[in-house]
């Protein structure tokens, strides 16, 4: 689920109607090389995000400390901990189905009775325990976000209305 | 099914129209709802969250398209607890303002409107707190309980459920989201929305059409993430001249356009299509429930694209801001939305007759 970055600040944009053409011509040419750079780049600027987060959340946890935790608040926290402890445990449940399914496919390689049937049988056990790796670390990654999100929006809600109480 | 054509005009009764959706359907079913209040009397919600859902919270990234999917993901769909859920007096809040400057129809249209708002408790993908929020949203501007039924006791997983034993188990969340539940889930909507409807047709007697959406979405429907075709079922009774009840207009949600196409390792994997096809248009009951009551349904369908022209691999509707022009802006949720205003020029179409 991802947005419509290539057209972002497209001006054309504010008449739809002329959008179609306007939008498709606008379009940079596909590059025909890699550009790791790019990559760099965007891991860079997303680790950066990840950064801004992670102190934001240090410095308004501790401008709640210093408001003052009451049981409510502790409660809350506990509940945010505990269901994503819950997600993981999940999440673990889930890897290890799937790695059981991964062995017992690799199990069956004695059923391959040709040369071809043997590479692509290979070909299949690598590319299956990579794929399963790849869709485990980012369902973590995810889960790791979607913490740092909902801890960082409580923090938020808290400490404004620790803030409208202290006005009052 | 007739040939591509565009789309005729019936006869039909003004105002009384209704929608319905699942998941990204069904958000913007909220979306079109409050858009056009005035042209409804009713909204069937699955699994949908309440309006303007993803601007809950502005802070978690510096750029605003990216903040707007971590809260479509995080906040808006898989909340870890209700309370990093969406609030739903901040997005009533949010609502009236959006109608107080005139981006969409005014607030007390929704006073007399007829709900059916559905969550599975086995739902991993858009979780019960977020469509619990959508209920009291509306409770919040106005529409009375004893209008809506809101139902949160199935083990349902995502899905639109159906009668059709050949769909996945009822708590499953996997493509289609089309699951048995024993009943044809469409019926009860309508019923819900126009109390005394009568049981659906045996038969169908009307016509499924075809229609091109590119003229409705500013000349081409794929730079908005729109499919090249819609669809409308017209009742036999319409086609001879009778006055329809109204448009029901019924949205998919993602990975059900009639065109999706699985993306494996970021590549559309046309090889291997699945036969979802047109499955949420002619399997989901919607045509036999209307056959029987006179109503058109119309079926917008969005497309998928993944692609930084079109980042939206799943083909679901825009409700976190994909189209939008300015990020720091979107506009996903008004009359001048691009899909929002494409799928109401379908239904002016249709009710020109």
């Amino acid at each position: 689920m991802r947005r419509l970055t290539g057209r972002k600040g497209d001006p054309s944009m504010s008449n739809p109607s002329l959008t179609v053409a306007a939008s498709v011509t606008a379009q940079p040419q596909p590059r025909t090389h890699l550009a790791p750079v790019d990559h760099a780049e965007k891991a860079i600027a997303l680790q950066g995000e990840w950064g801004k987060r992670l102190s934001s959340n240090v410095a308004a946890t501790a401008q709640l400390l210093m408001l003052g935790m009451d049981r409510e608040t502790w409660g809350e926290l506990l509940e945010i901990g505990a269901s994503a402890q819950e997600r993981l445990a999940a999440l673990q449940q889930t890897w290890l189905q799937q790695w059981v399914g991964w062995v017992q496919y690799a199990d069956q390689i004695k059923g391959a009775n040709t040369m071809a049937k043997f590479a692509d049988r290979e070909s299949n056990i690598a590319a299956q325990w990579s794929q399963l790796l790849g869709t485990q670390a980012a369902s973590l990654i995810g889960l790791e976000e979607n913490l740092e999100v909902a801890y960082s929006y409580w923090l938020s809600e808290k400490l404004a209305a620790k803030k409208r109480a202290l006005i009052e | 099914m007739a040939n591509p054509t565009t789309l005729p005009s019936f006869k039909v009764s003004p105002n009384q129209h209704s929608i319905s959706g699942l998941s990204s359907g069904a958000f913007m079913t909220v979306q079109l709802h409050l858009a056009h209040s005035s042209l409804f009397a009713g909204a069937g919600i699955i699994a949908g969250g309440p309006y303007r859902c993803v601007e809950s919270f502005r802070d978690p990234s510096l750029e605003a398209e990216d903040a707007y999917t971590l809260n479509a993901l995080y906040i808006c769909m898989t909340p870890l607890t209700p309370g990093t859920g969406p609030k739903a007096g901040f997005l009533a809040g949010l609502a009236r303002s959006t109608a107080a400057a005139g981006k969409i129809d005014p607030i007390r249209n929704l006073a007399d409107d007829r709900l059916y708002i559905f969550t599975g408790t086995k739902d991993t993908v858009v979780n019960s707190p977020v469509v619990q929020a959508t209920r009291d949203f509306y409770l919040n501007l106005g529409v009375p309980a004893s209008q809506i039924l809101f139902i949160n006791n199935r083990p349902a997983g995502h899905s639109i459920l159906t009668s059709n034993i050949e769909d996945s188990d009822e708590d499953a969340n996997q493509p289609p989201y089309i699951n048995y539940g024993g009943f044809m889930q469409s019926h009860a909507i309508l019923d819900q929305i126009y109390p005394g409807l009568k049981p659906p047709s045996q038969q169908l007697s009307g016509e499924l059409i075809r229609f091109e959406q590119a003229p409705f979405a500013g000349g081409d429907a794929a730079s908005v993430s729109m499919a090249k075709f819609g669809y409308a079922y017209i009742p036999d009774a319409v086609r001879q001249g009778a006055t329809a009840r109204g448009v029901h207009i019924a949205l998919h949600g993602c990975k059900q356009g009639y065109s999706y196409v699985n993306f494996a390792n970021g590549l559309a994997d046309i090889a291997n299509q699945p036969p979802y096809g047109n499955r949420y248009i002619t399997t989901t009951g919607y045509n036999h429930k209307a056959d029987s009551n006179d109503l058109i349904v119309l079926f917008p369908q969005a497309t998928g694209d993944d692609t930084n022209k079109a980042q939206n691999p799943d083909g679901c509707w825009d409700w976190w801001g994909y189209t939008a022009a300015n990020p720091k802006e979107p506009d996903y949720y008004s009359k001048d939305a691009v899909q929002i205003r494409a799928i109401y020029n379908m239904l002016e179409r249709l009710c020109g007759g």
